[in-house]
């Protein structure tokens, strides 16, 4: 019985009665998720783009990791070692397309993937050849601790507003965005010769935002945040009035984005209208980049511990999905990626060179396994260990789905959720180390019920 | 369509191919796959604008002789001469970048992609930024993007596919694809036109359509066009000549009156009691 209670009750008790502790170990989760996240991306760019799982992406974070130390020891100032680490990689990538790529056009999945398990061998023994293969420590100047904000002189009841505001910002940006009426507004904003104000539904968003922005004034004065204690309805008020006024901001920013656009467009080619949608990115970033930065002061404040360092990694993860994402939608090689991982013959038919694209997909991951091993090689020291985390990146990519960017940032989030949760709360009841094994049965779950993964296309075999 | 957008230099014989003049000749090409045998010993050519069509049927050989033609397959045997330069076999690359495009019998989309996209695919080889310029994207990247919209706006009004600009073709109908698919190869401006039965499955409506367009783009953008087509009405009213093969090899080359006429091309169609 005993054994019972604690693994279906006592647990949901204590992340009920502690919900600030149950905060710092979600926030924990997602963080530590997002390093997870990072090495299976690049598992994902290149199935999407090959169709091949490339068992060597772990030990590629190892071998990028191993240069940049080496390179360090070697007297190399850190962003210098970063960019020449980073070049190593690109002739890396050339290298694997030169040497093994090459021969095996047309050849089954299963030959490929067995040429990149060799490559992984290779690699292994090549970095530790080059670079030695002692434990080594990499130092990229960010403390391994909880970050300290005490300089941050914004008051907490302002702090408080700002990221409810900004967040509602985001999510209101990222529903117009996405909403069929926003797409048609932004089609017909292509073609029409009148230059784009924001149609009815926007203006009356904007109208709202400006009446919900003007009701603090109308309840009076709002001193009471100055002085220390916020009442309850001083604070909702001025969560509303931010919110209101981000609304208004981010209409005014779409029209402008996209009337900038526009502009641009006519004077170079006539009546033609560019691609819009960076108008919604830019505004996008800024809004929900000012609401994680009030939400990490605000989650400090109210006593959660957050790490600097895994802070820094979630920071540069995002960073790297956005310039991936806008690089796969935005670009011709983004552009001849899809194509390719779309119908061969029909590439190859416009001309597009698979050994190009290859080349560019093996350089993207290795530059993504290069992020990867400057996270995980701070983290815990880059040894041989850390082609390991590969082994992470599998029940990342299953729950994600093998295809899908988004799957795999999502996928990530889930299992570094997940398992951090469940080491705390149910790991004394299971007999701990749960965080070794949850990740796999989450994705044997996974695999029995949505095999394609959440994100992943949905296999359809016609027979 | 002929914009000077991004064009390439002009290389030395381009161009020095007037109307009338072969542009593509195949000589005593034959390929075989293990024991089967696709083509034997088969010659003809394709002369600058003019609509040539292969007919034959099914399983005489005809993809395949496309296939040859934009070297997705290297025939054994042969010599293939395009645009005054011979070769033993054509790579997909150098054809697309030679100025040959084509579409496929069952239609070989991007499906993911919207109709735009797909287009734009078609403009891989005008474009010329690099991968780091791209990688920024902003500034002399994206102007060339502006610029090579322009063009595909063009053949997007042209094939009156306004309306699907933003739509996953995937969803679209066959008809419809198959349009997107011609607009495709005519992205690349090509000078010679493969098209692998670009009327199949269509109503009479869609094929009147697509016959206008293929007359259009032979007529308006200089284009040679070679096509693979079932429907013979189709083929007699829009083809200059016509070459007929059966099991790999070729029985009849001529006219549309002449192949008409021609006593191997009714025994092969329509079998001749011995």
């Amino acid at each position: 019985m005993d054994f019972f209670f604690n693994v279906l009750i006592e647990p949901w008790i204590a992340i009920l009665t502690g919900p600030l502790f149950f905060g710092e170990v979600v926030i924990g989760g997602i963080l530590s998720g997002v390093m997870y996240s990072l090495v299976a991306l690049g598992f994902v760019l290149i199935y999407k783009a090959s169709g091949v799982f490339n068992f060597a992406q772990g030990v590629m974070v190892l071998f990028a990791a191993l240069s940049l130390v080496g390179l360090m020891e070697r007297g190399v100032p850190l962003l210098f070692a970063i960019v020449l680490t980073g070049l190593i990689m690109l002739a890396l990538a050339f290298a694997i397309e030169r040497v093994i790529l090459r021969y095996m056009v047309n050849q089954e999945q299963i030959i490929l993937f067995m040429a990149t398990i060799g490559l992984t061998f290779f690699l292994e023994g090549f970095g530790e050849m080059l670079w030695g293969s002692n434990v080594k420590v990499l130092d990229i100047g960010i403390p391994d601790a909880p970050l300290n904000i005490t300089k941050v002189a914004v008051g907490t009841p302002l702090l408080t507003a700002v990221f409810v505001a900004a967040t509602v910002g985001s999510l209101a940006i990222v529903l117009l965005w996405r909403t069929r009426a926003a797409r048609r507004a932004m089609d017909e904003a292509e073609n029409a010769a009148a230059p784009m104000l924001p149609g009815p539904g926007g203006l009356v968003f904007a109208a709202l935002g400006l009446l919900f922005f003007l009701a603090r004034f109308a309840f009076g004065p709002d001193a009471a945040f100055v002085q220390g204690k916020p009442s309850k309805t001083a604070m909702l008020l001025a969560t509303l009035s931010w919110t209101g006024l981000a609304m208004v901001l981010s209409v005014a920013l779409f029209s402008a984005a996209t009337r900038l656009g526009r502009r641009q467009a006519l004077r170079d080619a006539g009546a033609l209208a560019p691609p819009l949608h960076y108008g919604w990115f830019i505004a996008l970033g800024l809004v929900s980049t000012i609401a994680a930065a009030a939400g990490v002061v605000w989650a400090i404040r109210s006593g959660i511990l957050i790490n600097s360092f895994e802070l820094f990694a979630a920071a540069m993860a995002a960073i790297l999905v956005i310039v991936l994402a806008l690089f796969f939608q935005k670009t011709r090689v983004g552009r001849a990626l899809r194509a390719v991982a779309d119908d061969h013959a029909a590439a190859l038919s416009v001309g597009i060179s698979l050994r190009g694209i290859w080349v560019i997909v093996w350089a993207v991951a290795g530059l993504v396994a290069l992020a990867a091993g400057i996270i995980w090689g701070g983290k815990s020291g880059v040894q041989f260990s850390l082609s390991l985390i590969a082994l992470k990146a599998l029940p990342v990519l299953i729950l994600g789905g093998f295809t899908s960017v988004p799957g795999a940032i999502v996928g990530g989030l889930i299992i570094g959720v997940g398992e951090k949760v469940a080491e705390v709360y149910w790991g004394s009841a299971l007999g701990g180390a749960i965080e070794n094994w949850f990740a796999y049965m989450l994705a044997l779950v996974f695999l029995l019920v949505r095999p394609q993964g959440l994100f992943g296309e949905k296999i359809i075999e016609r027979v | 369509m002929k914009a000077d957008v991004g064009a390439k230099p002009v290389t030395p014989g381009r161009g020095a191919i007037a109307a009338g003049d072969v542009l593509l000749s195949l000589e005593h090409v034959s390929l075989a796959f293990g024991g089967v045998k696709a083509l034997r010993d088969v010659s003809f050519d394709i002369r600058k604008g003019e609509i040539r069509a292969i007919i034959g049927p099914n399983g005489a050989g005809k993809t395949s002789m496309l296939n040859v033609i934009n070297g997705f397959y290297h025939p054994q045997e042969g010599v293939i001469t395009f645009k005054g330069q011979r070769r033993r076999d054509m790579r997909p690359y150098i054809a697309a970048s030679q100025g040959i495009a084509r579409t496929f019998q069952n239609v070989a989309l991007f499906k993911g992609m919207s109709t735009l996209d797909n287009i734009m695919t078609g403009r891989t080889l005008k474009m010329r930024r690099g991968f780091l310029t791209q990688a920024v994207y902003w500034g002399p990247s994206q102007r060339e993007e502006i610029q090579h919209r322009l063009v595909v706006e063009r053949i997007i009004d042209f094939l009156e596919i306004k309306h699907i600009r933003k739509t996953p073709v995937g969803k679209l109908p066959y008809g419809l694809q198959k349009r997107v698919e011609l607009g495709r190869a005519l992205a690349m401006e090509p000078e010679l036109l493969l098209l692998d039965e670009p009327m199949a499955g269509m109503n009479l409506e869609e094929k009147q359509d697509m016959s206008r367009f293929i007359l259009t783009v032979k007529d308006t953008y200089d284009t040679t066009i070679a096509l693979i087509e079932h429907d013979m009405s189709v083929v007699m009213d829009l083809s200059d000549r016509v070459v007929v093969l059966n099991y790999g090899a070729k029985i009849a080359d001529g006219t549309p009156a002449q192949v008409q006429n021609n006593e191997a091309v009714i025994e092969a169609y329509l079998g001749v009691s011995h």
